[in-house]
Formats: structure tokens, C-alpha cells, sequence
């Protein structure tokens, strides 16, 4: 009996190990709410060369419908490079103050590029972006949020059927992985990567300029 | 037949609440993200440009948010054209929209100022070598 229960219990701490989604620690962002966000430009740890322009274009939007005011990321490049901060590495490794200093911002938002790649297997190929986020306080230093997003897309799910399906498959899988070499197709996955991680559970909490600003703590 | 205004009446009731609910965007973002790539690349600045005031455009005309940055963006656009007045009225309109701005947007206003404020010899020779650019 007393061997049932401990079981009981052992499978039950196992099974609420397993559902319960380890909470994020909001501590730090709710002590440092930051209303600006300034991002800065993106470490590419991936040889695509054209993943950071690509990634920069798409993650505005997301951020600022979270609802806070988010620097305008080209003229954040420029200004940047104006001073001498060209290299993404170099701007990564800067004390997060700077960015109170040069720009203003509450908080400096670091992305990662981890993975920006097309694999082909057979006739179908699988697109993938990931990233790495990370949110920091420029007047502490302290690291308010982190997140990482991947967006996975293959392209073998539709085509037509019946004869000929194959043929007009592949000639379409041709294209198709024709136009990714040319940088076309992760425009969308960046976009899709760049919605999902700011949003709850996990995400951003609202910002000022969003209606749930300072009510939306149930949901994270 | 009574029920035909009434049902008419909850159709209404029922479509408005529906679209109260749609996820509506806090901002009008028409064609930025197309804006800042298409001038981040460089391949056509033109474009880019025209993108984003046709961006501003819509959503002022259309009584919708203008969303951060747009503005400043624009004030940049026309700094680069040599259009300095027109620069400092829209970096003032971007600080005024959103004050998180001030600082950096006040800074950019007195760099142009300080220019403006410069000998004429310097700025014409900055002009010339504009005009030297292929």
C-alpha cells in the first residue's frame, strides 16, 4: 500500500514535470518595463549572407504591435555604422548603457541568426530560420527576456495528383528550390518567427501602446 | 415575419461583435517591411522610398496609426536629399508622435542645425561632391 502510494506520487511529479510548461521568469522584465526598444543588427552565425536584411525588414511590426516604440531599424544601421559600429559582433559585445546613451532606448533587443538554411532531401525540400532573442535593460545591463523562435517549412505538401502530378511536381520543386537560392522564400519564415515569439505564453508582455498593457500578466 | 427586424437586429449585433473581436493591428503598415528592405539592399532605393511614403500616405489618410519610426525614417530620406527643413519636420513629427523618441530625434535636429549653421564654403562643397556621384 505504502509502495502504492509512493508510486502514486513519483508518477504524478512525473507527469505534472511533464505538462507544466517551465514558467519564465518575469521578475526582472516587470521591475525594468521597458516602453522603447531599439534592435540593433543581427549577429549572423550562419554563411547567408542576406538573412540579417531580411530578418531586420521583419521585425519591426511584430515588436511594435506588442506595443512599444521600436527605433527604426535601418536608420538604427546607419547611425550606427556612422559611428564607427559596423560589425554586428562588436555591437553585440557593447555594455547595453551605450544604447541609453546613443539612442535613448529602454532596452536593446540582441538577435542571433542560428539557422538560415534550405535542405534538400530527394525531390522536397525544408526551408528553416531560427533565431536567438534577447532583451536587455539599458539602464541595469540586467537580461529581461530571452527567446528563440524556429520556422520549419517544407515544401512537399501540396502538388497536383493523378498523372502527370509527378512530373509537374518536380519541375515545381525545381523551381521552387530555384527561387530559395535567390533569397526569396525565408522573407515569410523570418515574418512567421518574428510574430510568434513575442506573443504569449512565452513572449512579450504588452507594451505601452498595446490596449493590454499592465493587464495581461495571466497570460504568462 | 415579426422576427425579420429582430433577427435583423442580432445579425448586426452578432457581425459587430465579430468584428470587434478580429485582431486588428495597432498600426497601419502597408509596404515598410518591403520599404526597409528594398533600401537596406540597395538594389532600389527608389522604390524603397516611394514605399514608404506611400505608407505614411495611406495611413494618414485613412485616419490610421502611423507606426514608430516611419516618420524619423522619412526625416532621414529627406536629410539625404539635402531637404534639411523638411528633415527636421518630421523628426519633430516623430518625437512628438512618440515621445520615446526625443532624444535621439532632438540629437539628429541639432546635427542638422549645427550644419545649416556652418560656413556656406563647406556646404556647398558637400553639395558639389553630391553632384559628383555617379
Amino acid at each position: 500500500m505504502n509502495k502504492f502510494l509512493l508510486w502514486l506520487i513519483f508518477a504524478m511529479v512525473f507527469i505534472s514535470g511533464c505538462t507544466t510548461v517551465q514558467k519564465k521568469d518575469y521578475s526582472a522584465f516587470y521591475a525594468h518595463p521597458p516602453r522603447s526598444i531599439v534592435v540593433v543588427p543581427a549577429l549572423n552565425n550562419t554563411t547567408e549572407i542576406s538573412a540579417p536584411p531580411v530578418f531586420t525588414s521583419t521585425i519591426t511590426a511584430p515588436l511594435a504591435e506588442r506595443g512599444y516604440y521600436v527605433f527604426p531599424v535601418y536608420l538604427t544601421d546607419i547611425l550606427l555604422k556612422d559611428i564607427g559600429l559596423s560589425e554586428a559582433g562588436h555591437i553585440h559585445q557593447l555594455p547595453p548603457s551605450r544604447f541609453l546613451d546613443l539612442f535613448g532606448a529602454d532596452a536593446v533587443l540582441f538577435v542571433t541568426i542560428e539557422d538560415w538554411s534550405t535542405k534538400y532531401i530527394l525531390i522536397s525540400s525544408s526551408v528553416v530560420v531560427d533565431m536567438k532573442y534577447e532583451l536587455k535593460d539599458t539602464r541595469t545591463g540586467l537580461s529581461l527576456w530571452q527567446g528563440e523562435q524556429q520556422v520549419v517549412h517544407n515544401s512537399d505538401d501540396g502538388g497536383g495528383g493523378g498523372e502527370g502530378g509527378l512530373i509537374a511536381g518536380l519541375i515545381v520543386m525545381a523551381v521552387k528550390a530555384a527561387i530559395t537560392a535567390i533569397t526569396v522564400d525565408y522573407m515569410p519564415l523570418a515574418r512567421q518567427a518574428n510574430q510568434m515569439v513575442f506573443l504569449p505564453p512565452k513572449g512579450l508582455p504588452a507594451g505601452p501602446y498595446n490596449p493590454e498593457y499592465k493587464t495581461d500578466q495571466s497570460k504568462f | 415575419m415579426n422576427n425579420q427586424p429582430v433577427r435583423l437586429v442580432f445579425i448586426s449585433i452578432f457581425s459587430l461583435s465579430l468584428w470587434a473581436c478580429a485582431p486588428k493591428s495597432l498600426f497601419y503598415w502597408g509596404d515598410y517591411e518591403t520599404s526597409i528592405y528594398d533600401r537596406w539592399i540597395g538594389i532600389d532605393n527608389n522604390l524603397g522610398e516611394q514605399h514608404l511614403q506611400q505608407t505614411i500616405t495611406n495611413a494618414e489618410q485613412s485616419g490610421r496609426k502611423v507606426p514608430p519610426g516611419l516618420y524619423a525614417d522619412y526625416g532621414f530620406m529627406l536629410y539625404r536629399r539635402g531637404n534639411l527643413d523638411g528633415a527636421i519636420a518630421y523628426f519633430d513629427k516623430e518625437r512628438k508622435t512618440f515621445p520615446e523618441s526625443s532624444l535621439l530625434m532632438s540629437k539628429l535636429i541639432d546635427k542638422i542645425h549645427e550644419k545649416q549653421k556652418s560656413p556656406p564654403a563647406q556646404d556647398s562643397q558637400s553639395t558639389s561632391e553630391e553632384g559628383k556621384k555617379p
